[in-house]
């Protein structure tokens, strides 16, 4: 299961580690790839980023060749916090 | 990160709040001085002998308010005093490259109201001088202070960049966390 990410009243799921795993990619290859530090990658994994750049999605789907709806996921009834 | 040294418009406006802070601090002794001799004046405890040239012709009451209007003055120069050192501090955050702060909202906002309250202490201290004129024949004593409409626009505009910084600040938290 991915990292949640709280915003104000949804609970927005980043499966970035999922993707990574069933890629057998590491995190800072996704960085050299995608041309983004891998502090902000770390940052979006561990579901701490409040939002996110097209550019960074765009990149990001492009490299793990998946949609935005592979990475991002909405959890319903979820309790924010 | 731009540092303080290597930029001359930083230099040189911090050097200025230091050298205002030091002429502020020798203006308020001077001031300071001269009230309380005017005010020991204004209670009656000359020293037979000491010659008062100029305000010896005063009456008493004209000497007290002046010496109210000297503490006023003193006032608003202590408040000025806070007003650069809150001015200098926000340079030095520009000069570390990390201006957009909430403490320098908190900082704007403490100047706006030492400007306001600072004018108002000089519409006193006007008072007090318009008094004086009437009072006096206007020859021994010359005390001009005014209300000034800049001060005030100074005020409003030290409250909006408040805002603005205030503004600032939340948009860079918000920027922080995107990736």
């Amino acid at each position: 299961m991915g990292t949640e990410t709280d915003t104000e009243a949804t609970r927005i799921v980043v499966k970035l580690d999922d993707l990574l795993h069933a890629r057998r990619m590491t995190l800072t290859q996704l960085a050299e790839q995608v041309d983004i530090t891998l502090a902000n990658l770390s940052i979006l994994k561990t579901g701490k980023a409040k939002a996110i750049r097209f550019s960074t999605l765009e990149a990001i789907c492009r490299e793990l060749d998946c949609q935005p709806g592979d990475l991002l996921g909405y959890q319903e009834g979820g309790e924010p916090g | 990160m731009k540092s303080i040294s290597k930029d001359p418009l930083l230099t040189f406006a911090r050097w200025g709040t230091v050298a205002a802070q030091i002429f502020l601090i020798f203006v308020q002794v001077v001031l300071g001085i001269a009230m309380a001799a005017t005010a020991i004046a204004a209670l009656g405890f000359v020293p037979d002998g000491v010659d008062l040239e100029g305000i010896d012709a005063l009456d008493n009451g004209v000497m007290a308010a002046a010496a109210l209007a000297m503490a006023l003055g003193l006032a608003a120069l202590g408040l000025a005093t806070r007003f650069v050192v809150r001015l200098r501090q926000i340079i030095d955050t520009v000069g570390q490259g990390d201006p957009f702060v909430a403490e320098n909202a908190v900082r704007l906002t403490h100047m706006a109201w030492l400007t306001l309250v600072g004018q108002c202490l000089m519409i006193l201290a006007g008072i007090c001088g318009g008094w004086i004129n009437a009072h006096s024949d206007g020859d021994n004593f010359d005390l001009e202070m005014g209300v000034s409409l800049s001060g005030f626009l100074l005020s409003i505009i030290l409250f909006i960049l408040a805002r603005v910084f205030r503004e600032g600040t939340r948009m860079r938290a918000e920027l922080e966390g995107t990736v």
